[in-house]
């Protein structure tokens, strides 16, 4: 009953956003109503919010981020498909996107068809940590999760997450196993890796950088195709000889399908202004994460591409579908 | 010693400025506000002013942000003891004595009796960070899953305690809390449970909504129920606003027990600070003279869970501040500011940037101060809320509840649940069953599973994990003695007199 007249009003909505062709034109006309599907203070947050508060001060409109987390970030994506696509409502998201396209079977949207792909806004290696001085080398970890099957295992920010894939397809990669073990947020995951109660944990390098500097973890490899800029002397998971094993986190940007053209073209502009302002670079870069500009047809087959990819790897890795 | 004199003078230095007194004023005030009306939390409140800190000092960011936290902790007891609402987890142990001395005419006395044990134990808790931060970071460290379960387990045997009725009843609304707690998705599989459907639902039912309806609509509900003059909020006239010497000498060692009990969970950032308020209330009435005095506007009831939950709400700091692992949301979104000025929040903080680190310590006091500042003076405005007709009252407590509760997720869902559990609410005042112990099961319930489903992982399915680990041995030991103490004088004589007092 309450769905029938929420997709009344919906329709309703739709429908007069339709009548006015001026929409283009005058976006934005109130304040912009940013979706992150995390919790605030998590990566994706913080990008958000560095790169919106530039979008914003340049169209003159305030830019309100709410944080809708839960079940992996489908809900707060729902939200915004069934928001007016008025290009008021936009959708900040990281490649767990990408994910729950395929782990979730029903997520009440459909991640290829119903989102107008924006731009990513940056990219954040994840860093395979372990406990200090737990082992010497990615090599070394490997061989003793070869060493008995399955006796290792990892840390992940929840079934699905980033952290749990890119752990899987290292393990894919490696062609051995390891125990999954989800936990809330990150900091929990850290702490019990720093204890050496959980043996590793690709984690976001953000909250993991200082952890890092004060030697509380080792840092083994990271997950991008070439080296961290934070992390020079730290190699990549194929220069540590697993090729297939590179995995990207990105936040990017989203408005449903149905935004006007015109709409999404200045979306897309001011953003692409933004993350060229040298203060949002800064911003970015201090918090662990690099900019990662793309023109509206480069960021659609991107997506696409890592829809794909995840699909290959969930199945692969025998996660569970709901 | 002298090192940590010269430390805490840099502290003192950074914090004193004029500029930096004024964010620790303004944040506590804002904190103070949002903790007053119910519903409005700190997290949206510091989530929409991070942008502002972009432009701030690094330290007089978090000085404000601290403040926001801290006062939001503090703020929500005074709506818990005025009208029985309680913003925060923390305050739901407030209502249960607080409410009831607002209602004897000592609302006064229980106001002042609340920023005061907070204060204390606020300053307590600022000189242990400031002395033993690396250490106490420490035993938050040794906490794994099978402790945090062993933990919670005895948090939930202790919630027994909590009512003063009958013991069976106390364990029915444990055990309602815990399948509340349940609804929602499944952490470790995604599964929806109880959700009917509702997409709404699958976060789970929101503490703040639980907590508005089941106390404060039940309440209203219940009140109106009795009609005529009993509807006053005040049961006896208002006698002086401050506490007597009777009520102090009752009082102050009860802030210590709870300053020393909140200090020690603090640390552990997986729910610890959830278990200080309601463990300092448990420990109140085990240890008084005459525990039937609880529920009925007991002053200990009041000071031991305020300096647990104040004292709790400092050491919280101490996994950030030391390791740059936030304990909670609102930690998270600081880290955030931290991150975006460039400051790598980790172990190194304290030697890299002395200033910073010590700053912020030093201004945690200064904070604390300031709360007694601003809600000293306010106690006589409040207490003459009281004396507001009730016809009107309870209309405007039900606004701020209604405004409160849609706030949280911006969803009128969320106030029809409100109203839903008001009127459960409604039906547990009628039948004498007390929602306290219900709140502490839905807060635990989760956590408890996620741990125990955790622990089990990681020990590939032996339970031997929770044997094998000392302190996880040790807290289900200390469970095991509570569950005795608790049964006990039920099996010896079944007579439930003994127990109700329990």
């Amino acid at each position: 009953m309450v769905r029938s007249l929420l997709a009344m009003g919906m329709m309703l909505a739709g429908f007069l956003a339709g009548l006015s062709p001026a929409t283009a034109q005058t976006w934005p006309t109130k304040p912009l109503r940013v979706i992150v599907p995390f919790t605030a203070g998590s990566a994706v947050d913080i990008v958000a919010r560095a790169v919106m508060e530039q979008v914003s001060s340049q169209i003159g409109q305030p830019v309100v981020v709410e944080n809708r987390g839960g079940a992996g970030g489908t809900l707060g994506v729902g939200l915004v498909a069934k928001a007016d696509p008025d290009g008021h409502t936009i959708l900040v998201h990281s490649s767990t996107y990408a994910v729950t396209a395929t782990t979730y079977a029903n997520p009440g949207y459909n991640a290829r068809k119903d989102f107008a792909a924006i731009t990513a806004l940056a990219n954040v290696p994840n860093v395979l940590v372990t406990a200090p001085g737990k082992y010497k080398s990615v090599k070394h970890m490997i061989e003793a999760a070869r060493a008995k099957q399955g006796s290792l295992n990892y840390a992940s920010a929840g079934a699905g997450s980033s952290a749990h894939l890119n752990a899987a397809r290292l393990m894919l990669a490696a062609d051995t196993k390891a125990q999954h073990i989800p936990f809330k947020g990150g900091p929990e995951a850290l702490t019990e890796v720093m204890a050496g109660r959980v043996d590793f944990y690709f984690v976001p390098l953000p909250p993991a950088r200082g952890l890092i500097a004060g030697k509380k973890v080792d840092a083994l490899a990271v997950s991008s195709a070439s080296r961290a800029k934070a992390l020079p002397n730290v190699p990549t998971t194929i220069e540590a000889g697993y090729p297939n094993s590179e995995f990207n986190f990105w936040m990017g940007m989203f408005l449903p399908v149905k935004t006007p053209a015109a709409v999404v073209a200045r979306l897309h502009e001011e953003t692409i202004k933004a993350l060229k302002n040298p203060a949002v670079i800064a911003r970015l870069e201090k918090a662990g994460a690099e900019p990662m500009p793309m023109s509206l047809a480069q960021f659609d087959d991107f997506v696409r591409k890592e829809i794909e990819l995840n699909a290959a790897l969930v199945k692969a890795a025998g996660i569970e579908i709901n | 010693m002298e090192h940590f004199l010269a430390n805490l003078g840099t502290g003192f230095a950074v914090a004193l400025t004029p500029a930096n007194l004024g964010f620790a004023l303004t944040g506590a005030l804002i904190g103070t506000l949002i903790g007053v009306l119910p519903g409005i939390g700190p997290i949206a409140t510091i989530a929409m002013l991070l942008p502002l800190t972009f432009h701030l000092e690094p330290v007089s960011g978090l000085i404000m942000l601290a403040g926001i936290f801290y006062g939001a902790q503090y703020g929500g007891s005074t709506s818990a003891i005025l009208v029985n609402l309680p913003g925060e987890t923390s305050s739901v142990v407030t209502c249960i004595d607080g409410h009831q001395m607002a209602r004897n005419g000592r609302a006064g006395a229980a106001l002042a009796t609340a920023a005061l044990a907070s204060f204390f134990a606020g300053t307590v808790a600022t000189a242990m960070i400031a002395m033993l931060a690396p250490p106490l970071a420490l035993v938050g460290q040794s906490f794994g899953a099978p402790e945090y379960f062993a933990l919670m387990l005895l948090g939930l045997i202790a919630a027994v305690v909590l009512a003063h009725g009958s013991v069976v009843k106390a364990i029915a609304m444990i055990v309602l809390g815990l399948l509340l707690g349940l609804v929602g998705t499944d952490g470790q599989t995604a599964a929806q449970r109880f959700t009917f459907d509702f997409v709404k639902l699958s976060d789970g039912i929101e503490f703040s909504v639980l907590a508005i309806g089941v106390f404060g609509v039940g309440e209203i509900i219940a009140n109106l129920t009795r009609g005529g003059q009993s509807r006053s909020l005040l049961a006896k006239r208002i006698t002086r606003l401050m506490p007597t010497r009777d009520e102090i000498s009752l009082a102050w060692p009860a802030a210590l027990r709870g300053t020393a009990l909140g200090a020690l969970l603090g640390v552990l950032p997986g729910g610890g600070a959830t278990l200080s308020s309601f463990g300092a209330y448990v420990m109140e009435k085990k240890v008084a003279r005459d525990p039937s005095r609880f529920g009925k506007g007991a002053i200990e009831g009041v000071a031991g869970p305020e300096a647990a939950n104040n004292a709790g709400a400092q050491t919280s700091f101490i996994p950030m501040l030391t390791l740059g692992l936030p304990g909670n949301a609102v930690m998270a979104l600081m880290i955030g500011a931290m991150m975006i000025h460039g400051i790598q929040p980790g172990p190194q903080v304290m030697t890299e940037r002395p200033t910073l680190f010590w700053g912020m310590v030093a201004s945690m006091w200064i904070g604390n101060l300031m709360l007694l500042v601003i809600n000293l003076p306010l106690i006589g405005i409040w207490v003459q809320l009281l004396k507001v007709p009730y016809r009107f009252l309870y209309l405007a407590v039900l606004l701020f509840c209604a405004i409160g509760v849609y706030t949280i997720s911006n969803s009128t869902f969320a106030v029809i649940l409100a109203a839903m559990f008001g009127v459960l609410g409604y039906i547990f005042v009628r039948l004498d069953c007390e929602p306290a112990p219900m709140i502490l099961g839905f807060v635990l319930g989760p956590l408890m599973e996620d741990n125990l489903r955790r622990a089990m992982r990681i020990s590939g399915g032996d339970p031997m994990i929770f044997v094998n680990r000392p302190i996880a041995l040790g807290l289900l030991i200390a469970a095991a003695i509570l569950l005795v103490i608790v049964a006990l004088p039920s099996i010896r004589s079944g007579r439930e007199r003994a127990f109700q007092e329990g």
